[in-house]
């Protein structure tokens, strides 16, 4: 990390940034970087946080259609809307009953995930016969998502370190009916000896959670400034082994829950600094806002401008940021 | 088959491939065993316990890559055929829809009521069973299927047909049911 590190990760709130973060319950530091980020649209943003987000599911077209699945859970009085930008994916609008205890979801017909979170796989979009990698895999939502979008076919090598973690994405794969699979529980940094001999690569990269805070409050308060500047460097690394698995020509997807510019914009930035024939590239989507170029007095390369941005406040979903990024 | 400290994930040897193409034959029929050949070639992972997986031979290429680079061994990789424990073979959930598809016998379809009463780890009563593909006889492992002929999970046959005289009595054990991803899957 470069010099810019002193300027990111050392934040004197505002009053006005403490005032807010006690009315709202934050740390103030995050106030501080939320109000350069968001500017007028702050208190939209805090605002929104503070509800519940909409549920949503992928079907699951390895073992259904995704016209029969809504038939029988809106059978069941479930009522599902079409996220326009996911073609797998339903906003659940009315849940009647639990969505992880129906028969559909135990014979693995759909998987319950966030509607921002089913975007990173779209974006990177991996075909049959692909070899993938997915370095962060657990609990499995991205995985079966892209085995999914392969048709079983090719392979997948998904990386998880938690064993309990592990465990929980086995056991997704299996109810999904995914067969194109092959978990290694390990740190992915040690996986760079193999070479770069992968596809396409899925990062999404452990993180603070900023982005999940209508799901989970308590990440108002359970990370420190130390904690983000130990994850960047965590990032930048994890980002460095996926550069280095993957064949020229490949594709890399980073992506957090995290809506911190310091876990996003700027680790790609750091990585692009290292590698001239690494490019953040356009995805093929039409949804979010482009990623941030300038924060806290900091310039990031301007490519990242290319990451698309979502929110709470203007999409609906959980926070999370998306870079596609393209090795020559 | 012995304890072993560290995860080892390695070609089946010929007892166990015998043991797990045996026993899916003798319960499900041949053509079970012949549409799951078609798929990859059989392997076993082991660290104490250990698992039969089917591995097609992308996967296996990368396997062996990874094993040479790094030494490490997967966790997991192509289909789940199941459980290997005390010199027996238990199969595994996923390996339950690609029975429903091809199994000749060893298959139990019950009413929906039955099949919601099953997921939550309940036996099958012999008046609840609307179909079987037979013969049936006590202590043989069958598959259950919902009215929509979806496998739901496993059981052993208790009593079979030429004992269900009153629709009370419980004809098929419950062994392993999807409701498992729910309460133990993680």
């Amino acid at each position: 990390m470069g010099d810019d590190e002193g300027e990111l990760f050392h934040v004197k709130p505002s009053r006005y940034a403490v005032e807010l973060a006690e009315r709202y319950g934050y740390l103030p530091y995050m106030i501080e970087r939320y109000a350069e980020i968001f500017g007028e649209r702050l208190l939209d943003f805090l605002e929104a946080c503070e509800k519940p987000l909409r549920r949503s599911i992928r079907c699951n077209t390895l073992k259904i259609d995704c016209g029969s699945l809504a038939r029988r859970l809106e059978a069941k009085g479930f009522k599902l809307r079409k996220i326009p930008w996911a073609p797998h994916g339903f906003w659940v609008e009315e849940e009647p009953l639990s969505l992880g205890a129906t028969e559909e979801y135990l014979l693995g017909y759909y998987y319950i995930q966030g509607a921002a979170s089913m975007l990173p796989a779209y974006i990177l979009e991996p075909r049959p016969g692909e070899r993938v990698l997915d370095m962060a895999a657990a609990p499995g939502g991205k995985t079966t998502q892209l085995a999914q979008l392969m048709l079983n076919r090719g392979v997948i090598l998904a990386v998880d370190i938690s064993r309990r973690r592990v465990r929980a994405l086995r056991s997704h794969l299996n109810r999904m009916g995914v067969t194109n699979t092959v978990v290694v529980r390990t740190d992915a940094r040690r996986l760079v000896k193999l070479g770069p001999v992968f596809d396409k690569v899925m990062l999404d990269a452990p993180c603070t959670g900023e982005g999940l805070i209508p799901i989970d409050p308590s990440r108002k308060k359970s990370r420190t400034m130390n904690d983000l500047r130990l994850l960047a460097r965590l990032q930048v690394e994890l980002l460095e082994a996926a550069f280095a698995l993957t064949r020229s020509g490949g594709y890399i997807v980073y992506t957090t829950c995290s809506i911190a510019p310091e876990e996003n914009e700027y680790v790609v930035s750091q990585v692009l600094e290292n590698h001239p024939n690494l490019a953040v590239v356009e995805p093929g989507v039409d949804v979010g806002l482009p990623g941030i170029t300038r924060f806290r007095g900091v310039d990031f390369d301007p490519q990242v401008g290319r990451c698309r941005r979502l929110y709470p406040h203007t999409h609906g979903t959980e926070g999370f940021v998306i870079c596609l990024l393209r090795k020559y | 088959m012995p304890a072993e400290k560290i995860l080892v994930f390695r070609r089946a040897g010929p007892e166990v491939a015998r043991m797990v193409w045996g026993s899916l034959e003798r319960w499900f029929g041949p053509r079970v065993v012949e549409a799951l050949k078609t798929y990859g070639e059989m392997y076993v992972a082991s660290n104490g316990w250990a698992e039969a997986y089917l591995v097609p031979g992308e996967q296996a290429s990368l396997i062996e890559q990874l094993r040479e680079a790094t030494g490490l061994h997967p966790y997991s990789a192509g289909l789940f055929l199941g459980y290997l424990e005390k010199g027996r073979y238990r199969p595994s959930l996923p390996l339950a829809h690609v029975v429903a598809k091809y199994a000749e016998r060893g298959v139990v379809a019950v009413s929906d009521k039955a099949a919601q009463l099953f997921l939550y780890g309940r036996d099958v009563f012999s008046g609840s069973i609307t179909r079987f593909l037979g013969p049936l006889r006590k202590g043989d492992l069958v598959v259950v299927l919902n009215p929509l002929g979806e496998a739901l999970g496993y059981g052993e046959v208790v009593s079979p047909p030429q004992e269900w005289l009153h629709g009370s009595e419980i004809a098929v054990r419950n062994l392993q049911d999807l409701g498992w991803y729910l309460r133990r899957g993680g």
